[in-house]
């Protein structure tokens, strides 16, 4: 199975590293989309399907949190497993993204087969 | 069931059914199993120190000793006998600090982070570890099933089963 | 908060953030050098209880080869970009890092990083800590400046 994901970071290394690791840890990709904050990811859902968000919190404009809340509120969009990949580790931002409706939650720095773990959780573990 | 050792700066590969490739002793070492499930071909490698730099003719002589000179000759062993590298599940026992408790040198976290620097850059995830601590470790590894056991202290248990099977294995931490 | 507290935020958060992301073990910190030249400094300003900024240096060719292990490439064939791309996202997430070690009564967030070639204190009131390490290819400081004293110590999570 192929899977189409949207990566929503501010940082090009960051994203690059993201997609590294969701490849190594065998999920096949035939579709990457990648955003520099969330209006652009919120542009690309507009027209794309993706099977999974992965996105940071502080991203300028709209930030990951309120990303979170516009695909919460919009019944296309809500069903889309969303994973948030932040810095802040307080656990009153966590137990809020997880309110928000974020399926998984890592905290940078993360080792990667940590965020594989959270994929395989979220998405299943990736068939050959 | 043919036992095939894997001493210490040492590597093996093993791609009939029915081999065993066991090292004992990782202490400060790091042992790199590396097993491809579809080709039945396996890897083990027992490396001591984490950079050839330090002595680049002891590397030349055996390059098993380095994580960096040893790491990428066991991937391109296994992978001459068959293997893929995609298909590679990698398990790493050992970096324990045995003769330095209080980790002055820390010689086996040292390993440890070659072998994740090493390894990332190769593309390949760690399936599971037992790594750390104070034990030295034993390590089995079945060509075949793909089966592969941990041996610490007088205890001994199976952590990987008989492939087929899917997902990463997490050996408890520590063990 | 005392000021060993932030220290320890401060040196724990960049050996956590070397080690797990980059692979890099930190044996403690070492003098800090004049800066050289040829080095690279990131400014990350944040808001909270209290605000300040965070300040990263690092020796260039530091940067290209953590940039390398990050990306999991050559040093060799990266480009400018990417090793300042990197060293982005690396003063992003010590300053996270140091940040959620320090709990305040409001939740702080960060700024943009940005590369500044200016060095010089934001404000006479701030409170600055200091820390250096090895990264093996070359030096990397950090300091954080915090503008008051209100946040409260927390033991640092396991992660």
């Amino acid at each position: 199975m192929a899977y189409r994901v949207l990566i929503a970071d501010d940082s090009p290394a960051m994203r690059s590293f993201v997609r590294r690791v969701i490849e190594l840890s065998g999920f096949e990709l035939s579709a990457c989309f990648e955003a520099g904050d969330g209006a652009e990811a919120l542009a690309v859902l507009r027209s794309e399907w993706v099977d999974a968000i992965l996105t940071d919190i502080n991203m300028p404009g709209v930030d990951g949190e309120e990303l979170l809340r516009r695909l919460a509120a919009d019944e296309s969009l809500r069903g889309i497993p969303a994973i948030v990949i932040s810095t802040d580790a307080t656990q009153n931002r966590i137990e809020r993204l997880l309110a928000l409706g974020a399926k998984g939650y890592v905290t940078k720095p993360f080792r990667p087969e940590t965020l594989r773990a959270e994929l395989e959780r979220t998405l299943g573990v990736p068939s050959d | 069931m043919e036992q095939i050792i894997v001493g210490m700066a040492d590597c093996k590969v093993g791609s009939v059914a029915g081999q065993v490739l066991a090292t004992y002793a990782l202490g400060s070492c790091i042992g790199l199993s590396v097993y491809d499930p579809k080709a039945a071909v396996g890897g083990l490698l027992h490396y001591m120190l984490p950079d050839s730099g330090i002595d680049p003719a002891r590397s030349l002589a055996n390059p098993y000793m380095f994580a960096d000179t040893g790491i990428p000759k066991l991937l391109e062993q296994v992978c001459c006998q068959g293997a893929s590298r995609r298909r590679l599940v990698a398990h790493a026992a050992g970096g324990a600090s045995i003769m330095d408790p209080k980790a002055i040198f820390d010689i086996g976290k040292r390993n440890y982070l070659a072998l994740r620097k090493i390894l990332w850059k190769a593309g390949i995830l760690l399936a599971g570890e037992a790594v750390g601590g104070a034990t030295s470790r034993t390590v089995r590894l079945e060509i075949g099933s793909g089966r592969l056991w941990l041996q610490v202290g007088g205890g001994q248990k199976e952590l990987v089963p008989s492939f087929p099977q899917k997902g990463g294995n997490t050996w408890p931490t520590g063990s | 908060m005392t000021d060993t507290t932030i220290h320890e935020a401060l040196s724990s958060a960049v050996s956590d953030v070397l080690e797990r992301m980059f692979f890099l073990e930190i044996l403690g910190e070492v003098a800090e050098p004049p800066p050289e030249p040829e080095s690279v400094t990131v400014r990350v300003s944040f808001d909270g209880d209290p605000p300040g900024c965070f300040q990263m240096r690092i020796a260039r060719p530091a940067a290209n080869a953590v940039a390398a292990d990050f990306l999991g490439e050559d040093a060799e064939s990266l480009t400018d970009r990417q090793s300042t791309d990197v060293t982005l996202e690396l003063a992003n997430m010590i300053c996270g890092a140091v940040l959620s070690r320090i709990e305040s009564r409001a939740a702080f967030r960060l700024g943009s990083p940005q590369i500044v070639t200016d060095e010089t204190g934001e404000s006479a009131s701030a409170e600055e800590t200091r820390c250096t390490v090895d990264t093996g290819s070359g030096p990397l400081t950090a300091v954080i400046r915090m503008e008051t004293r209100t946040c409260l110590p927390i033991e640092e999570s396991a992660s």
